[in-house]
């Protein structure tokens, strides 16, 4: 198979776009697809301060290597989770990739700072673990943007991601998530950073590829909280669809963004005040991660 | 069908847990993952510090690595639920 820019010898076929590439063309196509995405969705721009959220797997890291390779100001945050041997092995991924690129890392570890791991969370309030996980890791987002002074922060959700999860909602008919689900989160004055995912139009696959030529070295292995989670499941159906008639995934989530997410849209405004106990946003008195923290607390004494 | 073990191509896969096989060179990328039941959409087929393409046939002394390319935790099946944790 060869490439068809420039006729070398391809090193990856991308089926939906009845094109394959050699590696430079390769390159040359995934940067233009996250520049495009990060344009069209008027995301940031090159005066902006970013924080992309990093957790050493190969979509943040590859997002990460994007934007700096681009000339974004781009700073990394990782969250020390406490996930055995699992947490080590990614900070040290993260803190090699920063070292290497001369990058700046900001780091907050969840056990240090508020006296729980990710695990013992999820078994305390009988949750699977990814939902104060989840829940943990977009309330330190938010935080540590305000702190740092950050215009926006990105995370490295692609393609195979967003379709996964709106497969997930529209199997469940969540209409406020799919009222919601878009590449930008705007920000609200109240507190609020915005959140964009520039590699929304990229596959897995592509990430992946992308990880291994450009030698970024990430986390291969899963996170074994994540072991069996059903969005693995949605990602499974969506590739053997994809498999059959490629192009699916990109027609499903991007037909959904022109057509289909208006229908769920409401004006919701939100009336947000500051946490009476960490002062971040929050439409009650108490956010929801501190009454979260509140209640790990009180069953462990 | 007897294959030279010289001629053998070591194929491993890292995860979900670490597997290995062993095919003939000269067997195609795509055949290779057609046998193994794997979704060409769910992996790269890795040789060295390049990828292979479907078409290509395995090598003598190649060492082939097959990674799945799928990841994230249910958490991200909650995420339009980004209005952040108010």
């Amino acid at each position: 198979m060869k490439c068809i820019k420039c006729k070398q010898t391809a090193v990856l076929e991308l089926r939906r776009h009845n094109s394959a590439f050699c590696r430079d063309h390769f390159f040359e196509y995934f940067e233009r697809q996250v520049q495009r995405t990060i344009s069209e969705f008027r995301m940031f721009g090159r005066n902006d301060r970013i924080l992309v959220a990093v957790s050493g797997g190969k979509d943040s890291l590859v997002l990460w290597d994007c934007l700096l390779r681009s000339g974004y100001r781009a700073h990394g945050l990782y969250i020390g989770l406490g996930i055995p041997g699992y947490s080590d092995r990614s900070a040290e991924k993260v803190r090699a990739f920063a070292r290497s690129r001369h990058a700046t890392l900001r780091e907050v570890s969840v056990g240090a700072e508020f006296g729980f791991d990710i695990p013992t969370a999820g078994r305390r309030l009988r949750r699977p673990a990814c939902s104060p996980c989840g829940l943990a890791k977009r309330y330190i987002f938010n935080r540590e943007a305000l702190q740092g002074g950050y215009d926006v922060v990105a995370t490295g959700h692609n393609l195979d991601d967003e379709a996964a999860v709106l497969l997930g909602n529209v199997l469940h008919w969540n209409t406020d998530y799919l009222g919601r689900q878009f590449p930008v989160l705007e920000a609200h004055e109240d507190g609020l950073v915005r959140k964009v995912k520039p590699l929304v139009r990229v596959t897995e696959r592509e990430t992946a590829a992308y990880a291994v030529l450009r030698r970024i070295d990430y986390i291969v292995e899963e996170c074994p909280m994540a072991v069996g989670a059903r969005s693995h499941l949605y990602k499974e159906v969506l590739n053997r669809l994809e498999q059959e008639s490629p192009g699916t995934k990109h027609q499903l989530l991007f037909g959904f963004f022109e057509r289909g997410r208006q229908r769920f849209q409401e004006d919701r405004d939100l009336d947000l005040q500051p946490c009476s106990e960490c002062g971040q946003p929050t439409t009650a008195g108490v956010c929801a991660f501190c009454r979260t923290r509140r209640r790990l607390v009180s069953v462990t004494t | 069908m007897e294959h030279d073990a010289s001629n053998m191509v070591k194929v491993t896969m890292p995860i979900p847990e670490p597997r290995s096989w062993e095919f003939p060179a000269g067997k195609r990328v795509g055949d290779v993952l057609r046998e193994l039941q794997l979704n060409p959409e769910a992996v790269i087929v890795v040789a060295g510090d390049t990828l292979l393409t479907a078409d290509r046939r395995l090598e003598a002394g190649q060492d082939i690595e097959i990674l799945p390319v799928i990841s994230g935790g249910s958490e991200r099946a909650e995420e339009a639920d980004e209005v952040h944790q108010v």
